[in-house]
């Protein structure tokens, strides 16, 4: 039997700029052209104010340590433990995500530390944005 | 007693999605929202309106944030195809009881490809406690029982 593999995000009609932008190693996020209000996931609408005017925009990639757990137990495509985090972006959406370049120990991840954005390639659809500690 | 409480609670809009049949450029969360966002519409409404949501198929949490409705109460009850007229029934008694005041029921299925494109039909309504006299919103409340059942 085949060893059961990490389960992958699946495009859809709203979402494939993000995995597009993902792939060409950008972070996309969508802003509102009414109230300005940047937000995540993406939707063809603002959740602030609904209006249906919104644009699609690269975002700067920076972001700090929201909140994160680590998990111990094994999963399938995954190396125990490692922390699941929810990360806020400079441009304000919160993202959940992985970190990466670094230990996954409450030690090493200390919340608002500065992070930003690297991919993860999947295959040549899917690239995961997560996230490492900013060095400089 | 009863027939006070249900004269209380009225239907305000109904809507369906903006196209019908076919619709590969739409997931299937996005039918629940596009039906959403026009029964808002056919009632005058907003998302910072609507402090209920139900919904089945999907989840009501997730429904309520991608619509960016901060909820007080939800109901995900699923139970095949007359879930979404439960949600109406529990709706009136949430309202009734207190619970919150205008309720969104939403309903979406991409049939044949979920979750990106596949045949699709959502609809959506929006149950309201607003006392219906006069109001724009009891005006639409006829056409949207229809809607509705």
């Amino acid at each position: 039997m085949p060893e059961p593999r990490r389960p992958k995000p699946v495009p859809t009609p709203e979402t494939r700029h993000f995995w597009e932008g993902a792939r060409a190693g950008e972070l996309r996020l969508q802003r509102c052209r009414r109230c300005d209000k940047a937000y995540f996931p993406p939707r063809p609408f603002c959740p602030a104010c609904a209006s249906d005017d919104t644009e699609v925009f690269r975002a700067s990639g920076r972001a700090t340590l929201y909140s994160y757990v680590i998990h111990q137990r094994p999963v399938p495509g995954f190396e125990a433990p490692y922390a699941i985090a929810v990360v806020a972006l400079a441009e304000g959406p919160r993202m959940m995500t992985n970190l990466v370049d670094v230990a996954q120990t409450p030690e090493a991840l200390e919340l608002d530390m500065p992070l930003e954005v690297t991919f993860q390639k999947l295959d040549d659809e899917i690239s995961l944005p997560v996230f490492r500690p900013v060095t400089r | 007693m009863s027939s006070k409480k249900r004269a209380a609670v009225a239907i305000v809009g109904a809507a369906e999605t903006t196209e019908l049949g076919e619709i590969p450029n739409v997931s299937q969360i996005e039918l629940h929202a596009d039906a959403a966002r026009n029964a808002l519409r056919d009632c005058g409404l907003g998302p910072n309106d609507i402090d209920g949501v139900a919904t089945a198929g999907e989840s009501p949490v997730a429904i309520a944030h991608y619509l960016g409705i901060t909820p007080s109460w939800l109901d995900g009850t699923q139970v095949g195809g007359c879930s979404f007229m439960i949600h109406v029934r529990h709706a009136v008694a949430a309202i009734s009881a207190g619970h919150c005041k205008t309720v969104l029921i939403t309903h979406g299925q991409s049939g044949r490809s979920p979750p990106a494109a596949g045949p699709a039909a959502a609809r959506a309504s929006a149950v309201s406690s607003k006392r219906p006299t006069g109001s724009p919103a009891h005006r639409r409340s006829s056409r949207s029982r229809r809607c509705a059942t």
